[in-house]
């Protein structure tokens, strides 16, 4: 065997390995999730206290390395007023522990009526996300899937850094 | 035999430099003094070894044993003076390095390619780890759940209050906000929740409320309410939010 023929060996097993280590990142970072969650946001007028009601339903889907968020704001009668699209990637999944490190670097919202003012929400997700969008280029959120009822049909979901939680509607998961 | 670049022809006692093709006859005593040198490459021969020429009685005096050494160093030269290499009170030794065999040569020259490979391997996964380690290292994912407590209803129901964790909450707040919600709780005739998390948002503008339970038919219930206030001092729970959401449905 000429040391040609052995170099060219040792560089494939080399590159072999390497592609194998990337080739395990990719395909343990792949995920399909997909979960609704509605929640009805309250909140109080600072100086009247007077109690302002909306319905926002939040859809995740996690899909191979691509994560996209949809939340959809409603007046307590049901009116469309507004959808927050917040699209990214999955920066890494760590499916033993359920914990999911999303990028997200594109927020779009579009209002469905202008009559209808903005829920306090909606003015704060867009503004966070915006804000990190514009000054890291990157907006990161943590899902940790903290708990799944028996028949796998419910997940508590935890997100970070914001801290705030939401029971969802586990619709896909593998 | 050969001696690096000389070659001593032992049956005719002459010693020819290769390179210069100068020839140099030896006499009898030279001769034996050599052989008895090249036949032990690299090992130290006293003069007295040497004076024996391989006999078991000495041939020669040890100071013609000298002489003789002298003799060979000038045939050497000057380039190759140290061939013969004087140990003070030990004796001689002809510094000459036998080729190790060719297999032996292979065998050194695969383990070099096997380390040098080895080291390659090393490095590149060495490299692909630190390039990667925020992808494959993770930290010990710790529950996020700081505190429960089972809470009995006046209506003799039990509930399950659960916190999650929140930075910046005090225990004080956790238990206002605690009597607040069992409160409004004991105000309903009925409760279909079992669970009720609890979490405050990172900068506490937020109350983060989600309830699970079963309805009387078995059906699973889930409610989730974010409750935001932005004053100073949020107060989340006011009697006009206990009147407009009713945590009893």
């Amino acid at each position: 065997m000429t040391k040609k023929v052995q170099w060219f060996g040792a560089i494939c097993i080399s590159l072999l390995l390497c592609s194998l280590v990337i080739y395990q990142h990719i395909k343990a970072s792949e995920v399909n999730i997909v979960l609704s969650c509605q929640n009805e946001l309250v909140a109080a007028a600072p100086q009247t206290q007077a109690i302002e009601k909306n319905i926002m339903i939040a859809d995740f889907s996690l899909q191979k390395r691509s994560a996209s968020i949809s939340y959809r704001y409603f007046s307590a009668d049901g009116e469309p007023i507004a959808t927050l699209h917040v699209q990214g990637g999955i920066l890494s999944a760590y499916k033993e522990k359920n914990i999911y490190i999303l990028n997200l670097t594109q927020s779009k919202l579009i209002r469905h009526n202008q009559q209808l003012s903005l829920p306090q929400h909606a003015t704060h997700v867009q503004a966070f996300a915006l804000r990190n969008i514009a000054k890291e280029g990157v907006h990161n959120l943590t899902i940790q899937i903290v708990k799944t009822n028996p028949n796998k049909n419910l997940a508590l979901l935890y997100f970070l850094p914001s801290t705030n939680i939401c029971a969802c509607s586990l619709i896909t998961m593998d | 035999m050969r001696l690096k670049v000389f070659e001593f022809d032992i049956s005719n006692s002459v010693l020819i430099n290769t390179q210069t093709q100068t020839q140099h006859h030896l006499t009898r005593t030279e001769a034996q003094v050599l052989e008895q040198l090249a036949n032990h490459p690299n090992q130290v021969m006293s003069k007295g070894q040497l004076s024996c020429a391989g006999s078991q009685q000495a041939v020669m005096s040890e100071s013609a044993v000298a002489k003789a050494i002298f003799t060979l160093r000038k045939y050497f030269g000057e380039p190759y003076i140290d061939l013969i290499e004087t140990l003070p009170k030990k004796g001689y030794r002809l510094n000459i390095s036998t080729p190790p065999p060719e297999w032996q040569q292979q065998l050194a020259q695969r383990k070099k390619l096997i380390i040098l490979a080895s080291c390659m391997m090393l490095i590149a996964a060495i490299t692909l780890i630190t390039a990667m380690h925020q992808y494959i290292w993770f930290k010990t994912a710790e529950s996020p759940v700081r505190e429960s407590r089972v809470v009995t209803l006046n209506n003799h129901q039990q509930i399950e209050l659960i916190w999650l964790q929140s930075p910046k909450k005090s225990s004080q707040q956790v238990s206002n906000m605690e009597q607040k919600i069992i409160t409004a709780f004991n105000l309903c005739p009925i409760v279909k929740w079992r669970d009720v998390y609890l979490a405050f948002s990172n900068d506490m503008q937020v109350l983060n409320i989600s309830m699970q339970g079963y309805s009387s038919n078995g059906e699973l219930l889930v409610r989730n309410i974010k409750t935001s206030d932005f004053s100073l001092q949020p107060n989340f729970i006011s009697p006009n939010w206990l009147q407009e959401v009713s945590l009893c449905d």
